[in-house]
C-alpha cells in the first residue's frame, strides 16, 4: 500500500476517467494502478458504473415522434 | 456551410440520443417530445450556419440545451429531493467492496449492478437538482468535455467540475439507497 499515491490517484479519479488530465499525470496514475490492486479495483468499478448508468439511461424516441419530425422537416424542405 | 436538403439524412440519426437527453432534462415524456421536435426544427432553420465537418451531435445538443434552458427558465422547480452535502467520494464502491482476501464476496461488486434496473437509474438521475443534473447528463451520458459543457451551460470550467463532482456523488448515494430498498445488502452480511 502506498498511501500518498493512493490519495493522489483518488483525487484525480474523475479527471482521469473524463480524459481531462495531463499526459504525465495520466501515466503516473496508470503506473500506480498497475501496482495497487485496491485503487485498480476502485477505478475499475467507477468506470463500470459510468458505463452502466449510460446504458441504462438510454431511452429511444417513440417512432411516431421521429416520424412526425421527419414529416415536418420534409414539408419545410419542399 | 451545410445544405438544408441534407438535414434529415445527417441529423435524424441523433433523434434517439437527443430524446434520451431531453427526457432526463424535462423529466416528463410529453415535454421531452416537444423539446426534441422544437430542437430539430430550430436546427433545420439554422442549418445554414452549421459548419460541415464539425461535430453535428454537439451542435444539436447545444440547441437542445439552449431550447430547454430558455423554455423552462421560469418553470417552478421541484423541491430538491436529494441531500448533496457530506457525500463522500467512491460512495457506492465503498459500500460494495470487500477486502481483497475475501475472494468469494468479490461478486458483490457485480451484484449491485444486477440489483438496479434501468428505471432505477433514470429515477435517480431525475432526483438531482437541475444545476447538477445537466453537467452529469452531458459528461456521463454524452461524453462531452468539461470545456464543451462549460460552453453549453455558460458557466466556468471550475464550476462544471465542482457540480459534476457533487452531482456524481449524490447520484451514487441515490443508487445505493435504491439498491438497499431492493434488498441489496453489504457483503459483510449485516442484513436487516
Amino acid at each position: 500500500m502506498h498511501r500518498k499515491s493512493c490519495f493522489r490517484a483518488a483525487t484525480r479519479l474523475y479527471s482521469y476517467l473524463d480524459g481531462e488530465i495531463r499526459a504525465i499525470r495520466r501515466i503516473r496514475i496508470r503506473l500506480h494502478l498497475r501496482r495497487c490492486l485496491n485503487c485498480e479495483r476502485a477505478f475499475h468499478f467507477e468506470k463500470r458504473l459510468r458505463r452502466f448508468i449510460r446504458e441504462r439511461a438510454r431511452v429511444d424516441a417513440p417512432p411516431e415522434v421521429v416520424e412526425r419530425i421527419r414529416r415536418l422537416i420534409r414539408e419545410r424542405n419542399s | 456551410m451545410a445544405d438544408r436538403a441534407n438535414f434529415e439524412r445527417d441529423a435524424m440519426q441523433y433523434a434517439h440520443p437527443l430524446f434520451s437527453a431531453a427526457l432526463r432534462m424535462t423529466r416528463n415524456r410529453a415535454d421531452a417530445e416537444d423539446l426534441v421536435q422544437e430542437t430539430f426544427l430550430r436546427a433545420f432553420r439554422g442549418y445554414d450556419g452549421f459548419k460541415e465537418g464539425t461535430n453535428l451531435r454537439a451542435w444539436l445538443y447545444r440547441i437542445l440545451t439552449n431550447t430547454f434552458i430558455n423554455r423552462y427558465r421560469q418553470q417552478q422547480r421541484r423541491p430538491d429531493e436529494v441531500d448533496l452535502d457530506g457525500v463522500e467520494g467512491l460512495y457506492l464502491y465503498k459500500r460494495v467492496a470487500t477486502p481483497e482476501t475475501n475472494r468469494a464476496a468479490r461478486s458483490a461488486e457485480d451484484e449491485v449492478f444486477e440489483a438496479l434496473e434501468g428505471s432505477d437509474v433514470r429515477q435517480a438521475i431525475d432526483k438531482l437538482p437541475r444545476k447538477y443534473r445537466m453537467p452529469v447528463l452531458m459528461a456521463d451520458l454524452e461524453g462531452f468535455s468539461y470545456k464543451e459543457i462549460a460552453g453549453m451551460l455558460e458557466i466556468p470550467i471550475g464550476t462544471v467540475m465542482s457540480r459534476l463532482h457533487r452531482g456524481r456523488r449524490a447520484l451514487q448515494k441515490l443508487l445505493w439507497q435504491t439498491a438497499e430498498e431492493r434488498g441489496f445488502r453489504t457483503p459483510d452480511g449485516e442484513g436487516d
